[in-house]
């Protein structure tokens, strides 16, 4: 037989030695899973996002920085992990800083990756604290949304959600200097334009939010954008979506009248104004279900019959003004 | 040996025996490969010792006792949980000198204690110091966090207030794990539990905020169980109402204590600012943590019907959904 060549001999030798450090890979990642917080070490460019040169003078890093995965999420926020894990998310970067005179006073920024600014927009969103008031961040270049409360700061940019909490009064400062910072240079967010088919008369803008998965209840509905009017003393949700296609809004108009029907709604009419558009009585409130061009909208849960067709009605409008 | 035909380019040399012996090589390479892959591969994944029967941890309710229930409201958390310890008869009715407690807080976060995401430190302190006055030989404060127990245990104020009232600290370690399958159970099976905390332990209290959770709809007595599993637990968060139950089934405590001075009403079970809180001072304690769960309801504007694993403890026996029927002792403390 012929003895292999030298040539052969090596590539032989070389596939071995290959198969055999997979082989050893294999085995040691069976044997070393990965663990439950992925947290990096406190290296020296270990602030996230450029954070270091916007730090207040006061501040100082405290403690290690921390990442989150898919995976790994819950073991940071634990069951609120699913409303992000809906929505898009990718990671999440954790850190704390403490005055450098009272090392008892502490803020936790936590910033959210997400994979769009919807994504971003609709975990904001729907977290919006009650009692909050608006914070403008936008004259840095950045933070199309942002609110604060008495001990927090909450905001999305771009394709990122971020929370500044605090342990103590009084770092409300330090806290706005860090959001303001933190916004410049991020990119502005490109789908909140939604927000003007809203008609502002009566509109409360707080409550714009955008739901993302299984809206109403219903199995496969999504992107859905809410908001709160006050009509003649009845709250009214509106919402409104935009879809692919006329096609497609259709559809799903269809689809989630045919969806209250099955669960105890009963046809309760049309509304002569807005062609195509559809009431429902569900139990004791009502549902007006419309589309109009790609857009699916309507009024949710309304105790008052008129007030939900006011608002359907004005909605149908405003979004005829862009759809002709 | 005859050529099997024309040599082919690159195999000068090559005949029928060359081929036949190289042909046994590879196959005999590939039915050894074949077969240690045979061998080793697990079509189960990695399990521990699935044989392993049910394991029973202590019951830690005071024989005779009973199922009890106070409500003190008013005067802050320290007047609040004095009177409602004195009005089941004060802590000497459960601790007896010598005992040694094991107090499961509520520290999943490392987050301040003004938030009331985790159990409050001056409660914790306040508690340890009933139950030595009571006679109790040790009391040891735990909780397995997952995230850095010790970033939660510090910056939550509990690991200071355990130390400073003279109670011990037991962090989460591998070694106090151990594979444990919870009888009736069908998803604790064969999953890391903390039982290294229970050792030599005589009595257990459970003490926690009342919630709101993004996921089961609130985090209070029954839910604080969640602290005593180990591994990916996570995953049982698609079936957290069952969970729930099952934990309330494993854990037989001596007294829970939920803390509604502050109630966290939305974005729980980590709230993030003082927005998510409302004052509702309120200090509920009882034998029955089913019963306690379901008036810590209230405080979060809801009943035991709208928290589906309330129901399913009840019906499993763990305890009473309607705590009325406990004719629960009110204490109103100015």
């Amino acid at each position: 037989m012929r003895r292999a060549g030298v040539l052969e001999t090596c590539i032989g030798v070389f596939l071995l030695t290959l198969l055999a450090v997979i082989a050893g890979g294999v085995y040691w990642y069976g044997a070393n899973p990965p663990k439950s917080a992925s947290g990096r070490g406190p290296g020296v460019s270990g602030v996230p996002l450029g954070v270091a040169a916007n730090l207040p003078a006061d501040l100082a890093p405290f403690g290690r920085e921390e990442t989150f995965d898919p995976g790994t999420l819950s073991d940071k926020i634990d069951g609120k992990a699913d409303l992000y894990l809906s929505t898009g998310f990718v990671e999440l970067t954790v850190r704390r800083f403490a005055k450098k005179t009272d090392a008892k006073s502490w803020i936790e920024l936590s910033v959210y990756q997400m994979r769009d600014s919807a994504g971003a927009f609709s975990v904001y969103s729907l977290q919006k604290r009650k009692d909050s008031k608006p914070l403008n961040l936008a004259s840095s270049g950045g933070g199309d949304s942002a609110y604060r409360t008495a001990d927090a700061i909450f905001f999305a940019a771009g394709p990122k959600y971020f929370e500044i909490t605090s342990s103590a009064p009084g770092l409300m400062g330090d806290m706005k200097i860090l959001a303001i910072n933190l916004v410049k240079g991020q990119p502005r967010s490109g789908g909140l334009t939604i927000e003007s088919f809203f008609p502002h008369k009566f509109l409360d803008r707080s409550t714009i939010s955008l739901h993302m998965k299984d809206v109403f209840s219903m199995s496969g509905l999504d992107r859905v954008y809410t908001a709160v009017y006050t009509d003649r003393g009845c709250q009214v949700t509106a919402f409104i979506s935009r879809r692919k296609s006329p096609k497609e809004a259709e559809d799903i108009a269809a689809a989630y009248g045919k969806f209250l029907l099955e669960n105890g709604g009963v046809a309760a009419g049309e509304m002569i104004d807005a062609p195509g558009a559809k009431i429902y009585k569900v139990f004791d409130t009502y549902e007006v279900v419309m589309h109009r061009g790609a857009f699916f909208a309507g009024a949710h849960e309304v105790d008052k019959l008129e007030s939900a067709k006011d608002v359907a009605l004005r909605v149908y409008r405003k979004i005829s003004e862009v759809v002709r | 040996m005859k050529k099997m035909g024309k040599e082919r380019p690159g195999q000068p040399g090559m005949d029928r025996r060359d081929f036949l012996i190289r042909l046994a090589k590879a196959g005999a390479t590939v039915g050894v490969a074949a077969g240690v892959g045979y061998f080793l591969h697990d079509p189960f994944g990695p399990r521990a010792s699935a044989e392993k029967p049910p394991g029973v941890l202590p019951d830690f309710i005071v024989p005779g006792v009973g199922k009890k229930i106070a409500i003190a409201t008013g005067g802050g958390r320290i007047k609040a949980i004095d009177g409602a310890i004195e009005a089941l008869g004060g802590m000497g009715s459960f601790i007896k000198k010598g005992d040694r407690v094991l107090m499961k807080v509520n520290c999943a976060f490392a987050s301040p204690p003004s938030l009331c995401a985790t159990t409050s430190p001056e409660l914790v302190a306040e508690v340890t110091r009933l139950c030595f006055r009571a006679g109790a030989a040790s009391v040891a404060v735990t909780d397995n966090p997952i995230n850095d127990p010790e970033s939660c245990f510090s910056l939550s104020g509990i690991g200071e207030a355990a130390r400073s009232s003279g109670a011990e600290l037991i962090l989460p370690r591998e070694s106090l794990f151990t594979e444990f399958t919870a009888p009736g159970s069908s998803l604790i099976r064969d999953w890391p539990v903390f039982t290294g905390a229970f050792t030599g332990v005589t009595k257990l209290i459970g003490i926690c905020p009342v919630k709101d959770h993004h996921r089961s709809g609130a985090s209070m007595a029954m839910k604080n169980w969640y602290g005593f599993i180990g591994g990916r637990r996570n995953i049982f968060h698609q079936n957290i109402h069952t969970f729930i139950k099952d934990l309330a089934l494993m854990i037989k405590p001596t007294l829970v204590i939920l803390d509604g001075t502050f109630t966290m009403v939305s974005n729980g079970p980590t709230g993030g600012s003082l927005s998510d809180l409302k004052k509702t001072e309120t200090m509920i304690a009882s034998t029955d943590q089913v019963a306690a769960d379901s008036a810590g309801a209230r405080l979060l504007g809801k009943t035991a019907k709208d928290l589906p694993f309330i129901m399913q403890a009840e019906r499993a026996g763990v305890g009473t959904a309607d705590f009325e029927s406990l004719k629960p002792y009110r204490v109103s403390i100015g």
